[in-house]
């Protein structure tokens, strides 16, 4: 009795986490889907139409130029210091992941509205690059967290006994290193993605509306109400972080 | 002769990162203060004092938000916490094959942005939404009127519904790696001894969590207080979050707008650091204890 109370607590906890995604997907899949109806005549027409328009495609390349950018900046930037952090104690640490602490203990919205006034007085603001900036501050904790807990199980003796056995700094890095810590690397690189991905009050405040990614889509369809082009760009919007998540698990898995 | 070359490498491996992420947020935080004061804004427009700062406490709403925000943040963290410690128990206490599985629609669920989330919530649980419709179909109610208002309502409850359903899975994820590592085998060894299972809880899983539990609660109620995408897509127009009506502020041509929404930002910033002095003084003797 126990185990099924267990079971079906479950399987309701993961419906109200599974089933706002599939509502949203049935609407995107919808045309007319009119009260009380509970399932939709099911159509791609709005799949077609709203996921073929130029601003849409422009959106999703833009937000996954942005992405890209935050990723492989933050894990360049982030790299250097997880090695010195995972190998280091003392003060210094405690301060330093104070630092990178901040960003998350910070109201969002306050966050948002700090870094948008100091790029606009370095005159920064407006353009992917800035924006690109502006996502690096939440970005580059979650890179430094995890790419520190990678360093403090890797076992730098093995890097050093290829250095010892003649191998270049290249070698070593893409040899022994880069294997060593490719699947803490993925994830890292698939969490910085995915955070720079669902930004939009900073890409909001710091792109000064000449930056429009999906979820400003997504913001923009929900205030117009129509539930084919609010599903449509939301189901748009959540298939890369589905797919990076599945893609970050079997990385993980492979590893096992 | 080894040890300040080695600490020259260090300073250069640490340096982007505290200049980007340190520098910009520093920078961002300093410049938010000095805005809210009106220092070093155009000469005549703002004048510098604590001018935005009276006009936002007096202004009509600034309670009713203040007070409307601290209760969706308070009741999500609180309501975010019980799920994912409940959960972190079930899962700890009760192995099975389903855990990976429900792993992965808490991590499904994290990546989802905010404003997705939002906007799935609202086509979900408002009076036109799916839920209102199954509730049709199965004959309890004839209209979308009949539903209950749990979207863009007054409490606050489409707002605290995505607050613990985006925290709850962050907080759970959290946990499980010191439930699984530390606190199962003590709760074994608990059991063999014969503690209840609300002795086990209370005094061995809560104060083995207690390192990443209180982390994650000061993250999540930061995140709950200062959240825009809630707010704005599940709140009712009134009373509205701090968080709306601060960048309704920032956006405003006005500068003085501005600098009041600066003021707001602040004040959002203050209590969450207060919260977080509060929290850390009360939880530090166990964090430093069992970390």
């Amino acid at each position: 009795m126990r185990r099924w109370t267990g079971r079906v607590a479950t399987a309701l906890a993961a419906s109200v986490l599974i089933a706002p995604l599939v509502v949203l997907v049935l609407g995107g899949a919808s045309r007319a889907w009119f009260f009380p109806d509970a399932w939709p005549d099911l159509t791609l027409d709005g799949f077609r139409e709203v996921g073929g328009r130029p601003a849409t495609v422009d959106a999703l390349i833009t937000g996954a130029v942005i992405g890209v950018a935050v990723t492989v900046l933050t894990l360049v930037v982030a790299w250097p210091t997880a090695r010195v952090l995972a190998r280091s104690s003392g003060p210094v640490v405690g301060v330093i992941f104070a630092v990178l602490l901040i960003p998350s203990v910070v109201p969002q919205v306050s966050l948002a509205t700090g870094v948008t006034s100091l790029l606009l007085r370095f005159g920064w603001s407006g353009g992917q690059g800035s924006v690109v900036l502006a996502h690096l501050v939440p970005t580059i904790p979650y890179g430094v967290a995890v790419l520190t807990a990678v360093f403090v199980r890797h076992d730098d003796r093995i890097e050093q006994q290829a250095r010892v056995l003649g191998a270049s700094p290249w070698q070593v890095f893409w040899m022994v290193t880069r294997p060593m810590v490719w699947s803490g690397l993925a994830v890292a690189g698939v969490l910085c993605f995915l955070v720079s991905w669902s930004q939009y009050l900073l890409t909001l405040l710091v792109g000064e509306g000449q930056v429009v990614t999906i979820t400003m889509l997504v913001a923009t369809a929900s205030a117009g109400g129509n539930p084919t082009t609010i599903g449509v760009t939301a189901t748009l919007a959540a298939i890369p972080a589905v797919l990076a998540v599945v893609a970050a698990g079997s990385a993980l898995v492979e590893r096992e | 002769m080894r040890r300040p070359g080695r600490t020259a490498r260090s300073l250069v491996a640490l340096g982007p990162v505290l200049v980007v992420c340190g520098g910009l947020t520093v920078g961002a935080l300093a410049l938010m203060v000095t805005e809210s004061l009106g220092v070093g804004e155009p000469s005549g427009l703002v004048n510098p004092g604590i001018d935005a700062y009276r006009s936002v406490v007096g202004a009509d709403g600034f309670v009713e938000a203040l007070a409307f925000s601290m209760w969706v943040a308070v009741a999500g963290t609180l309501l975010a916490l019980a799920g994912a410690v409940t959960v972190a128990w079930l899962w700890t206490t009760r192995p099975g094959r389903l855990h990976r599985v429900g792993l992965g629609v808490l991590h499904v669920n994290l990546s989802i942005p905010h404003i997705v989330w939002a906007v799935a919530l609202a086509a979900t649980f408002s009076q036109s939404g799916w839920l209102s419709r199954l509730v049709v179909l199965v004959g309890l109610t004839d209209a979308s009127a009949d539903f209950p208002v749990v979207v863009r309502d007054s409490f606050g409850i489409g707002i605290i519904a995505h607050i613990v359903t985006k925290e709850l899975p962050f907080i759970t994820i959290a946990l499980l790696p010191l439930a699984g590592r530390r606190a199962a085998p003590l709760l074994r060894q608990g059991a063999v001894l014969g503690a209840s299972p609300m002795q086990r809880l209370r005094t061995i899983f809560l104060p083995t969590l207690a390192p990443a539990l209180f982390p994650a609660a000061m993250v999540s109620f930061a995140f709950a207080l200062g959240a825009f995408e809630p707010g704005w897509v599940l709140g009712a127009s009134t009373p509205r979050t701090l968080a709306v009506v601060i960048l309704e502020r920032f956006r405003d041509a006005d500068l003085v707008r501005r600098s009041e929404a600066q003021a707001l930002s602040v004040i959002l910033l203050s209590i969450v650091f207060f919260v977080a002095a509060l929290g850390w003084r009360r939880t530090r003797r166990w964090i430093v204890s069992t970390s």
